[in-house]
């Protein structure tokens, strides 16, 4: 199938696969960018000029923290800087089918390494909040034989989440290849922006919205 | 499609590098300087209405005081036109004062004058009374008879002169 993930090299004997490759690709550009607009702000005066490029950056983080701020409160400050990573990089890994990539997200492992990142996070959130004692025990809430059913809901968390984001991700990936073997130039480009722009944006908002949500609501 | 393989272990390991990597080279100088700025501005805020209340301060005093300076000048000219009419009044009647002592003096001066020589006058008369008449009568009178005449005499005199 020409939709399968390829293996770009191997490691040893441990394939590398397209996704892992672009990963990087997008890893790198965001580091580079990171390094080179962290670096003006690292020794500036309160007053100094930073110019357009460090006023942009002070806009995104900026606009990162307000918006990471207002879903979860105090635990912005703890959160934040993870919650801002996670979107940015889903972003730009969602964007990148715009410029040919195959989109890090359209495989389940990125999306479900991820989610199982959340889950970690939401139970560990939960676990410092409640004790031991008390978390375990809210499994056993309202009534004691709901427990498999609430086992299953806290499992359900990260795979609805890598799903949903999995799926969207392929399915306009994989709809937008149909359409170029039927009709290859014009029609395409509208289509673009809603399976690439608004669905990529969308999907990163959502994923880490809901992130924030439940991280939030365990605590 | 839709197999779990070493990516998802390989994405754990990336995403969590780009989360250790962005959050020190990133979000800690964005965000330390954003709270640096944020106290910088609260600093100049503050300094600033400091300023402003202080200058306020300042010129509610100054009116305060070009109040009080103006109310003391505008006493000090009362004061001195007080001071000026008292002034005037008193050299006023001191000069009357001094005119009435000199009259007095002089009117005094000319009543001594005149009755010193009416003195002189009535000595001056009697003696020669009493010649003109021992020459006319020729002969002694007797003391008493001679001072009655003399009193008639200058009796008659003050009549005449004095008055």
């Amino acid at each position: 199938m020409e939709f399968d993930i390829k293996t770009a090299f191997y490691l040893g004997n441990i394939p590398i696969t397209e996704t892992v490759v672009n990963t990087w690709i997008i890893m790198a550009v965001m580091i580079a960018f990171a390094v080179a607009a962290g670096r003006k702000f690292s020794n500036a005066a309160p007053d100094d000029d930073l110019g357009t490029f460090g006023l942009l950056t002070e806009i995104v983080v900026d606009g990162l923290n307000k918006m990471i701020a207002s879903t979860m409160g105090e635990k912005a400050a703890t959160f934040g800087p993870y919650i801002g990573t996670l979107f940015s990089f889903l972003l730009l890994a969602n964007l990148s089918g715009l410029i040919g990539f195959r989109p890090p997200t359209a495989d389940l492992n990125t999306t479900l390494a991820f989610a199982s990142i959340s889950f970690v996070l939401i139970q560990g959130t939960a676990l410092r909040s409640k004790g031991i004692v008390g978390y375990f025990k809210g499994f056993f809430e309202p009534l004691w034989f709901l427990f498999p059913l609430n086992v299953v809901g806290e499992l359900a968390t990260p795979i609805s989440l890598s799903f949903r984001l999995f799926g969207n991700i392929l399915g306009g990936m994989i709809i937008m290849s149909l359409l170029y073997q039927v009709v290859p130039i014009l029609i395409p480009a509208p289509l673009h922006i809603y399976f690439d722009i608004f669905s990529g944006v969308l999907q990163a908002f959502i994923f880490t919205m809901l992130t924030m949500v439940f991280i939030s609501s365990a605590g | 499609m839709i197999e779990l393989s070493w990516t998802f272990f390989f994405q754990i390991v990336n995403i969590l590098i780009l989360y250790l990597v962005l959050r020190r080279y990133l979000y800690k100088p964005v965000n330390d300087f954003i709270a640096r700025r944020r106290e910088h501005t609260e600093g100049l805020l503050k300094e600033a209405n400091e300023s402003f209340a202080r200058a306020k301060q300042l010129q509610e005093q100054a009116e305060a005081q070009l109040n009080e300076a103006r109310r003391e000048a505008q006493a000090l000219i009362e004061q001195a036109v007080e001071t000026g009419k008292t002034m005037a009044a008193e050299i006023a009647e001191q000069v009357r004062a001094e005119e009435a002592a000199r009259r007095e003096r002089l009117e005094q001066e000319i009543e001594e004058a005149k009755n010193l020589a009416i003195q002189e006058l009535r000595q001056e008369v009697a003696s020669l009374s009493v010649k003109v008449a021992e020459k006319i009568l020729e002969q002694n009178l007797s003391p008493q008879a001679h001072m009655q005449l003399i009193e008639s005499v200058l009796e008659r005199m003050d009549d005449t002169y004095v008055n």
